[in-house]
């Protein structure tokens, strides 16, 4: 179990909902309620009696005081069939029997018909309330099998362990009526934080107890913990208090270890899942580590090559060379380091960016100024390439860091001359709207195609290209990307008028408090 | 050797490497043309046939071992490889893709250049199959099966011959351990370095090489050996 994962609080426990009316009336009620029924039932047949009279002879109208008994005896069970057999003879003896008016027990007839009513009710009673426990009990397994198939399917569909927790504890609360709470493994030998959950010190302890031993254990406060016991190790602990203090039936035993397996399967699946997901990333980032390192290594090494290449021939075949030739690979000594140097820069910038220690320093800038150093730098490393200026003449000062925007413009300048003819000049625009600088730097070269428009700034989109790009490229465009972020604005790329690309800045002219 | 006539082939994205090659190589008389990217090297290749290509593996548009192949289908014109990658296995690839020698960047001119010169021999004494074998102090002959060591005689067993003769014939140019498996045990064996680690141990023991620091057989970890080229 791996506790960097999640870092939610390891137990969640549920309470059963408390039922709104008071408890003992309804408890009462529900005692009486049957009786009541049955003397209900002696009242209709008397009263049935009293109007079929004239009709039936009097033996007869035993028969509805017996279908009376029989129904509270099928409905109701034993004792309320047994008062209302007792209570219908009586009916019956006062109000038809000879002599009227009397409960006397005059003839054998008049036992014979007692004995014939209690009997009944005796016999359709018991037969009634067997019936009537039997299916009570069918409806009962009936609702637990609905409630643990609720509680699985429930259950599937977790994504992480406190949305299982949380599921886990609701069913069981309501399926057994009880506080329950679930606690996941923080190691192999204790449970995670159990401090901090709703469970008193020694039920913690109990608690604690349970899954080393892996054991259920009732503890004296009523909680009992069952140990959530998986194929490999134990992955935590499932504990319920009862609201009554009765144990519980060996039906609802089995409900809830079936429930405790069911959850312990969910869990695997999520700790599986979990660690999947977690390998996938390591190897993930050990993949970019590892491309980041040999493109750096490329970047690094191409302008090392020549400068090694050039300086080797100089010493080596010094005295065989002509001045232009040893002018020329002089050149490519100074060119390179400078190569090399602005890669380092961009290394360093890059890596400020992303660690987000990049502190721009902010100050009123004319862009113009900060323009004309940029193309310098540029006619220093590609002297045949030309820059057309195009800024608007009323544009505002910038609040904003000249030297990470100068690095920006270079840059840019410096990738348009990499990709584009030195025959057609680079354009670099600058406009003012209303709220923000809007600067564009188009070129003539090959353009980038659509679909790869935005994944330029992506700092994998370089790494992905390993060796077959030029040296130092492409890593430009993600730092642009940071550095005018950091600076409260952005960079976008689009199509150039012809083929080339156009590239957008934009820096906002009223958000002094942006930088 | 008259190097005038001699004609290389540059095959590489970055200007400046490509600027000083050819500085250095033509001081050294050789003839240089260039190419900046794999298609345009092929062409290069087909209007004006050089005796040697040297190869980066980087290109803008084609993988170099995809240039090294088509190159291999059409000539077996000796190609060194350079490049910044210096990871074994792309080595052992591209030896084992037909390359003749690799040549990692950064590079010195002097070291470039005497690889140049043993791809270049080893690839023209290939050609004509001699019957008496020259390496500095070590002679081979090859029809009587005779090897002296700086003018002693040493006695070896048939595997032994073969792979000092292999190593011998390809002087300067680094064999790889699969491609000597291949070439004298068969296919079958193409994997069993260890077995040629012990063959090449005896070998050294005869020859009195220290592998330390060798005067015949150098290691190249990795990726194979290389009999150093005293003919300089």
């Amino acid at each position: 179990m791996n506790s960097e994962i999640n870092t939610a609080p390891p137990h969640i426990s549920t309470e059963p909902e408390s039922t709104a009316a008071p408890h003992w009336a309804a408890h009462f009620l529900s005692r009486v309620w049957p009786y009541l029924v049955a003397i209900s039932a002696v009242v209709a047949s008397t009263a049935l009696s009293n109007a079929l009279d004239i009709w039936l002879s009097v033996g007869s109208l035993t028969l509805i005081y017996l279908t009376g008994v029989l129904i509270v005896a099928m409905r109701l069970g034993l004792g309320p069939s047994l008062l209302c057999g007792v209570l219908s003879y009586a009916a019956y003896s006062y109000s038809f029997s000879l002599p009227l008016h009397t409960l006397h027990l005059a003839s054998s007839q008049d036992w014979l018909d007692l004995g014939a009513f209690m009997v009944a009710a005796m016999i359709t009673g018991t037969l009634a309330s067997q019936v009537r426990s039997q299916l009570s009990v069918i409806r009962e397994t009936a609702r637990q099998n609905h409630q643990l198939y609720d509680f699985t399917r429930g259950i599937a569909s977790a994504i992480n362990r406190e949305k299982l927790a949380e599921l886990v504890c609701q069913h069981v609360s309501a399926t057994l009526n009880c506080n329950t709470i679930m606690l996941f493994a923080g190691g192999a030998d204790h449970l995670e934080s159990t401090a901090s959950s709703a469970l008193a010190k020694a039920d913690a302890h109990a608690a604690e107890h349970c899954f080393t031993t892996r054991d259920t254990l009732h503890a004296e406060s009523g909680w009992s913990f069952v140990p959530l016991a998986g194929s490999k190790q134990t992955l935590g602990v499932l504990g319920i208090k009862l609201s009554t203090p009765h144990a519980l039936s060996q039906n609802l035993t089995y409900l809830l270890l079936a429930m405790r397996d069911q959850a312990v399967i969910a869990l695997e699946r999520i700790n599986l899942a979990a660690h999947m997901e977690q390998t996938q990333l390591l190897k993930e980032t050990e993949r970019l580590r590892e491309a980041l390192l040999s493109s750096v290594s490329h970047d690094l090494r191409t302008p090392l090559a020549s400068i090694i290449g050039a300086a080797t021939t100089l010493r080596d075949l010094g005295s065989e060379l002509r001045d232009s030739q040893r002018h020329d690979l002089l050149d490519t000594v100074i060119d390179e380091s400078s190569r090399l140097n602005r890669f380092v820069q961009n290394l360093l910038d890059m890596t400020r960016i992303g660690y987000g220690a990049l502190k721009p320093r902010a100050a009123w800038v004319d862009l113009r100024e900060v323009v004309g150093p940029a193309i310098r730098s540029l006619s220093n490393a590609y002297p045949e390439h030309r820059v057309t200026l195009d800024i608007s003449d009323a544009l505002p000062q910038v609040w904003t860091d000249a030297v990470l925007l100068e690095r920006v413009f270079f840059n840019l300048l410096d990738n348009a001359a990499k990709y584009a003819p030195a025959s057609k000049p680079i354009t670099l625009t600058i406009r003012a709207e209303a709220r923000q600088a809007i600067i564009t730097i188009e070129d003539h070269g090959p353009g980038i195609p659509p679909a790869q428009r935005e994944q330029v700034f992506d700092m994998f989109h370089r790494v992905q290209r390993g060796d077959t790009s030029p040296a130092g490229t492409g890593m430009g465009l993600a730092i642009c990307r940071g550095l005018m972020l950091a600076l409260g604005g952005n960079i976008v790329v689009q199509a150039g008028a012809t083929t080339g690309t156009r590239m957008i800045l934009t820096l906002p002219l009223t958000a002094a408090e942006s930088v | 050797m008259k190097s005038s006539q001699i004609r290389i082939l540059i095959v590489d994205d970055e200007a400046q490497i490509r600027r000083f090659l050819r500085i250095a190589l033509e001081t050294q008389g050789y003839e240089v043309i260039e190419a900046a990217s794999g298609r345009e090297g092929l062409s290069q290749f087909a209007q004006h046939p050089p005796q040697l290509v040297l190869l980066d593996l980087g290109l803008p548009d084609l993988d170099g071992k995809q240039v090294l192949k088509d190159l291999r289908s059409r000539s077996n014109v000796p190609v060194m490889i350079l490049s910044v990658r210096e990871d074994e296995d792309e080595k052992v690839a591209a030896l084992d893709a037909g390359a003749n020698d690799y040549v990692a960047k950064p590079f010195g001119a002097a070291e470039l250049s005497a690889r140049i010169r043993a791809v270049l021999r080893a690839h023209n004494g290939h050609q004509a199959s001699q019957p008496v074998l020259r390496c500095g102090d070590l002679t081979i002959d090859v029809s009587r099966r005779e090897v002296t060591a700086a003018g002693k005689a040493v006695k070896l067993s048939k595997k032994e011959f073969e792979i000092l003769h292999l190593l011998t014939h390809n002087a300067g140019r680094v064999l790889t351990h699969s491609y000597i498996l291949h070439t004298l045990w068969g296919p079958e064996h193409e994997h069993d370095t260890q077995y040629l680690r012990v063959y090449v141990g005896q070998l050294r023991a005869k020859l009195n090489d220290d592998p330390a620091k060798p005067h015949y057989i150098a290691n190249e970890p990795g990726v194979g050996y290389r009999m150093l080229d005293h003919a300089v």
